[in-house]
């Protein structure tokens, strides 16, 4: 187990784990409406400041696994509870429990019925979501990935917009649909190794047929989760159903989880199939990005439009992932966080409108800058992050990510440039009805610009949105040699073996 | 001063600082910035190279980079900075300031700049503050039109940053020098397109007259001065001698000129001048002899001066009666005599007419293109110059300030003379024209390149005279048939425009429902399909397994009725029921001993 | 009320006159002045070749422009508010 590092000190990775959980725990048992947020605010918090501590006491030049701990569990099957973090994941933690407070102080006022309820959801997500990030064995990774299930069902399904039931069934039944075959994968890879621990599984020989069946059945559940065209008819469903809160952890955690599967598992373990597939998957890339652009350019509905246009702009991360050179993968992981910070903010944005105005209808939210000015000066700040305008965090994402496919082919580079297009239509055009409207604006002036708690939550994201814009160098620190390390063994792997390969003609 | 100070720095700063500075301090503000902004950029003219670096992930960013061209360009930004800025003093709402600052800080920041990283971020920070000088007109078309002014230069933009990525993906280096225009890759096209876009380039220049006739009064000053001029600066630097230049610019230069000379708005008729005058300097550009880019950087300095001149003029008529198109203006030289003087000047800097702006500078330009043997060119353009005479010279003049009188009484009324700051601005700015028109030697020394060019040879002068008179004389026999129609020239833009609908019409109606008919597979099909597995297993286990165990059930109830039967408690049935259960036991076990 | 200067028929026929003056003066001017770098046959040898330069094409492109615009150019003022088709919304 060289690839780990044991964790001598403090077990932060446990905390940030278990601490959630034993909140909900708490809450489950002792809770009461009135001290739930409360309650709730404070361990998202710690949470967060624990993540500090990792990140400070991460070595950037090591590529194994940090923090990490094993703990025996099933011996008999070899399942252990195996955690650690490198350099793709604890990006990633740090943004989960970054995001987590943000959640709370959203849903503060938004949410007035079974409060206690709705914070033991956000609590067991986040130990869900954390613990998806950190597992390094199968088992328990499979494990986390279904748990986010059932809170974010609940999360939709009883706290949500008038077709709940339908959203939250349609959100279930699609992710669990996508799993089904990740757990057949898992266990045909045990049967192989014997071992879930997933480094071992690594750069592995495997059968070529073997591969593609494994890339595939996991290349349905992390598609399925990014959301890829055409696997993506659940996510606007989802997220215009969802609270707030939903939304948010939807469009900045969840997400990311489909494309952290790509990096930390179909590249490594099938790098043949993965290599071999990488062409058609990067036009599908493609085909994500303009639709996304197109059906957002549509859309009256003010969530619906930040929806389509995640997929639009999870279709840059995979892009960036497929094109298998440094620059790509740098935007991708970069554009990971982006993409959790500008759309997680936006969702904030648009549920604060939701708050005043009861609607998601952009006709109904036409005109509101000279009334909220606090709000008008964040969302537009936010909305130049999402089209990727300089100085703003998406923008060295997307250059990266471009500069990466321009490397790989010049054409698809290309192809990939009138998305950008797109995205700068439909956020403007919601950026300039939201804020000046036209001639037959509504009446605005009963709105109430933002209250402190809301600025509060809007500012920590404007923050990241100029720093990694501005000074991106320390993020691409904590990813740099992990990416390298994968690149490295990719293109070892490519010149050692006699992958199948074909030629594509495109 | 040996330390290069960013004027970009000044002018954003003031913008940020502006909303809390108030009461009579405002208006000395509002004045100081610019000024002061003027002034670091004469401070900087002394120095020299490559300074303010900073270095970016993996990339060496030049913000500073000082050296003849860059300083002339940046003096004269600073320059209509100021001019534009007193012209507006005026205005009341701080964001039409902030907008304006904003945007000449970008411009500021391109003409410095010394790699495409942070050209690129100048570039979208002009665009994107320019387009609140078009929506504070504030008049029923000022949205859309904005609108379509932000998302063409977005795609400017899009080109601009596609060549950029390839060029340092085939290069290696992003620094902004001159490219290598002898073998031009795909990366030279679309660096060139991006950059021809802003200076409406033919055929992407419809968005020109579209957004300036559109802007607010004194928004379109900075506008005819900035986007084109520092297009042409981005021009003169990465893309001098491309031959092709010299063909688009003579497009440019008569396409601009048709329909300037068609066109009913006054200030539409300014922004096509912009076309066909950009154009003088992208051909010279193109010629890229040293004479030839001299030529285009004097043209692009008389032409801020003149231009900004001109557009006050007309700004001045729009601030004062509303209006902006000549058949319902002309005669006003009555009632706004001092706008008609100084306007004037700018009609004669534009002619050329001896003793003022372009006639130091056009000639350079002409001159050039004969010299490099392009003689096709020089000719085109001096018919053009013709051309520019008639429209600019005459036409603008005379049915606006002289000539029949459409106004309507309301109009009449309203038009008069613009308030103070306006006048004193476009006294400095036609002060300027003429200073510059009888003492050219400032400018030539400022120039790129040393040049002994002489525009005051009597052969010149007496050619230039001949010009203007005799197209005077032509205009007058013919002004009948130029009185302006109120009617609309459709330009290119017409394409896109209706282009642009069908492609909305498209995503919204077609599209929308391909992306709802996917979703309802799930609903429509999916779902049922789910339902019928679960239906036909409820079924099945409702008749099939239930029914046996029911059935097994009922068994052993009716066992149990017959059983119960057995016990009606009479003894004779007990007894016999015992002895018959007995035999049978000893029966069985007798013949189970035997076998 | 509008107040329209209308000079004197004898002052406009003055003001002309001397126009016309001018205009022939610099005519002849340019026979008189030497041009040292000719740019062409045409420039060096025709006498007052840019008068005529100028007044014809002049005329050339008032006549092209007249032309153009009657050959489709010009459009009434809401050629662009015209619905395309029936289910046209907002932009």
């Amino acid at each position: 187990m060289n690839q780990l590092l044991i964790n001598s000190g403090f077990p932060w990775l446990n905390l940030l784990v278990g601490l959630p959980l034993a909140g909900a725990l708490i809450l489950l048992v002792f809770g009461k409406d009135t001290i739930s947020r409360q309650l709730t605010l404070i361990i998202t918090l710690v949470n967060a400041l624990c993540t500090l501590p990792v990140l400070h006491g991460f070595d950037s030049s090591n590529t194994a696994f940090q923090f990490a701990h094993i703990y025996t569990w099933i011996p008999q099957l070899h399942i252990n509870y195996t955690v650690g973090v490198d350099g793709i994941s604890i990006l990633l933690v740090a943004l989960t429990t970054l995001v987590m407070p943000l959640c709370v102080l959203a849903s503060w006022t938004y949410i007035n019925k079974r409060i206690t309820a709705f914070m033991v959801c956000l609590l067991v997500m986040e130990s869900a979501m954390i613990g998806v990030f950190i597992a390094l064995d199968f088992v328990l990774f499979y494990i986390f990935w279904e748990f986010m299930l059932i809170p974010m069902y609940l999360l939709i399904a009883i706290w949500g917009g008038p077709r709940k039931s339908y959203a939250s069934i349609k959100f279930f039944l699609y992710t669990l649909a996508g799993s089904v075959l990740l757990l057949v994968a898992i266990i045909a890879l045990y049967l192989h190794n014997g071992t879930f621990f997933i480094p071992a599984m690594m750069w592995r020989e495997y059968g070529q047929l073997f591969q593609l069946l494994i890339f595939l059945a996991f290349f349905l559940a992390f598609a399925i989760k990014v959301p890829m065209f055409p696997f993506h008819t659940w996510l606007p469903a989802a997220h215009v159903e969802a609270p707030t809160a939903g939304s948010v952890l939807l469009a900045s955690i969840l997400l990311k989880m489909g494309t952290y599967g790509f990096l930390r598992f179909c590249l490594p373990i099938t790098p043949d199939a993965s290599m071999l597939l990488a062409t058609p998957l990067l036009w599908l890339s493609i085909a994500g990005i303009i639709y996304g652009g197109c059906t957002a350019l549509a859309q009256q509905d003010m969530k619906k439009l930040i929806a389509y246009s995640s997929v639009g702009h999870m279709g840059f991360v995979t892009l960036g992932i497929f094109v298998f050179n440094l620059h790509g993968l740098q935007g991708a992981m970069l554009q990971m966080l982006n993409h959790g910070i500008t759309t997680g903010a936006l969702f904030l944005c648009i549920g604060m409108i939701y708050e005043r105005n009861h609607s998601r209808d952009l006709a109904k939210a036409t005109g509101l800058g000279p009334y909220m000015p606090w709000f008008a000066t964040f969302f537009t700040f936010f909305s130049l992050s999402a089209f990727a305008f300089p100085g703003t965090n998406s923008f060295i994402g997307e250059f990266l990510v471009l500069a990466g496919a321009f490397a790989h082919k010049p054409a698809l580079a290309l192809a990939a440039v009138p998305g950008a297009l797109l995205a700068a239509a439909y956020m403007l055009r919601l950026l300039q009805k939201v804020i000046w409207g036209g001639v037959n604006n509504p009446d605005q002036s009963k709105l109430s610009d933002l209250g402190l708690r809301e600025i509060l939550v809007l500012a920590p994201l404007l923050l990241f949105v100029f720093w990694i814009g501005l000074g991106p160098q320390p993020f691409l620190d904590y990813m740099n040699p992990t990416l390298n390390e994968l690149l490295q063994k990719l293109h070892e792997w490519q010149q050692g073996q006699q992958g199948m390969s074909l030629n594509w003609i495109f | 001063m040996s330390i290069f100070i960013h004027p970009t720095l000044i002018l954003l700063g003031g913008a940020l600082l502006l909303p809390w500075v108030r009461g009579p301090l405002r208006t000395a503000y509002l004045l100081a910035v610019p000024l002061l902004a003027l002034t670091a950029v004469l401070g900087n003219s002394m120095l020299n190279g490559n300074l303010a670096t900073l270095t970016y992930l993996e990339w060496q960013l030049v913000f500073g980079r000082v050296d003849k061209l860059s300083t002339i360009f940046a003096l004269i930004m600073a320059l209509v900075t100021v001019l534009a800025t007193l012209y507006g003093l005026h205005v009341e709402k701080n964001c039409e300031h902030i907008a304006a600052w904003t945007y000449a800080a970008g411009s500021l920041g391109v003409i410095y700049c010394g790699d495409y990283l942070s050209l690129f971020l100048f570039w979208e920070m002009m665009a994107f503050s320019s387009v609140f000088l078009i929506w504070f007109r504030r008049g029923p078309q000022s949205l859309q039109t904005g609108y379509r002014y932000l998302i063409i230069h977005t795609i400017g933009g899009v080109i601009l940053l596609a060549g950029i990525l390839l060029r340092y993906q085939a290069v290696g280096d992003i620094s902004f020098t001159l490219m290598d225009i002898k073998e031009p890759q795909l990366y030279t096209w679309l660096i060139m397109l991006g950059f021809g876009l802003n200076a409406a380039v033919v055929p992407l220049h419809s968005w020109l007259p579209d957004a300036y006739g559109e802007a607010s009064f004194n928004g379109a000053v900075f506008l005819c001065a900035i986007t084109t001029k520092t297009a042409v600066y981005a021009l003169a630097r990465a893309c001098a001698g491309m031959e092709v230049l010299v063909v688009f610019g003579v497009i440019m230069a008569l396409y601009g000129l048709v329909y300037a000379l068609l066109e009913n708005d006054i200030r539409r008729l300014l922004a096509w001048s912009i076309v066909s005058q950009v154009g003088y300097m992208v051909a010279g550009i193109g010629i890229g002899t040293e004479l030839a880019i001299n030529g285009a950087v004097a043209h692009a300095v008389v032409h801020i001066l003149y231009k900004s001149l001109l557009f006050m003029g007309t700004g001045a008529v729009l601030y004062s009666t509303g209006k902006t198109k000549f058949s319902e203006l002309g005669g006003l030289y009555a009632k706004m005599p001092a706008t008609c003087g100084l306007t004037l000047i700018g009609c004669l800097s534009i002619a050329a007419a001896p003793c003022f702006a372009a006639y130091v500078s056009k000639s350079m330009i002409i001159g050039a293109g004969f010299e490099a043997h392009q003689n096709w060119a020089a000719w085109l353009l001096m018919f053009a110059a013709i051309g520019t005479i008639l429209y600019n010279g005459l036409k603008l003049p005379y049915f606006l300030f002289f000539g029949e009188n459409r106004c309507s009484n309301t109009t009449w009324n309203k038009a008069g003379d613009p308030p103070l700051n306006m006048l004193i601005a476009m006294t400095f700015g036609a002060a300027l024209c003429f200073l510059v028109g009888v003492a050219p030697g400032f400018l030539y020394s400022a120039l790129p390149f040393a040049t002994s060019y002489n525009p005051y040879t009597a052969y010149h002068l007496v050619e230039t005279l001949q010009l203007l008179g005799f197209t005077a004389l032509a205009f007058y026999l013919c002004r009948r048939l130029l009185v302006p129609k109120d009617v609309v020239y459709v330009d290119m833009d017409w394409i896109y425009r209706q282009g642009g609908r069908a492609f909305m019409w498209l995503v919204r109606h077609p599209l929308q429902w391909f992306d709802w008919a996917w979703g309802e597979l799930y609903r429509s099909f999916a779902l049922p399909l789910i339902m019928l597995v679960a239906r036909f297993s409820s079924w099945f286990d409702w008749h099939i397994i239930d029914g046996i165990v029911d059935g097994f059930a009922r068994t052993v109830r009716a066992l149990g009725g017959h059983l119960r039967l057995l016990q009606s408690g009479r003894i004779q049935f007990v007894f016999f029921q015992v002895f018959a259960l007995a035999a049978l036991l000893l029966i069985t076990l007798a013949l189970f001993l035997v076998y | 009320m509008k107040e329209v200067n209308t000079p004197s028929p004898a002052k406009n026929g003055a003001v002309k006159a001397t126009l016309f003056a001018l205009l022939a003066g610099v005519a002849v001017l340019s026979l008189m002045v030497e041009n040292q770098h000719p740019h062409s046959w045409l420039e060096a040898h025709l006498p007052f070749f840019w008068s005529f330069f100028a007044f014809f094409s002049a005329i050339v492109l008032i006549g092209l422009s007249k032309w153009l615009a009657k050959a489709g150019l010009e459009a009434p003022p809401d050629c662009y508010d015209i619905p395309l088709l029936p289910s046209e919304e907002e932009s």
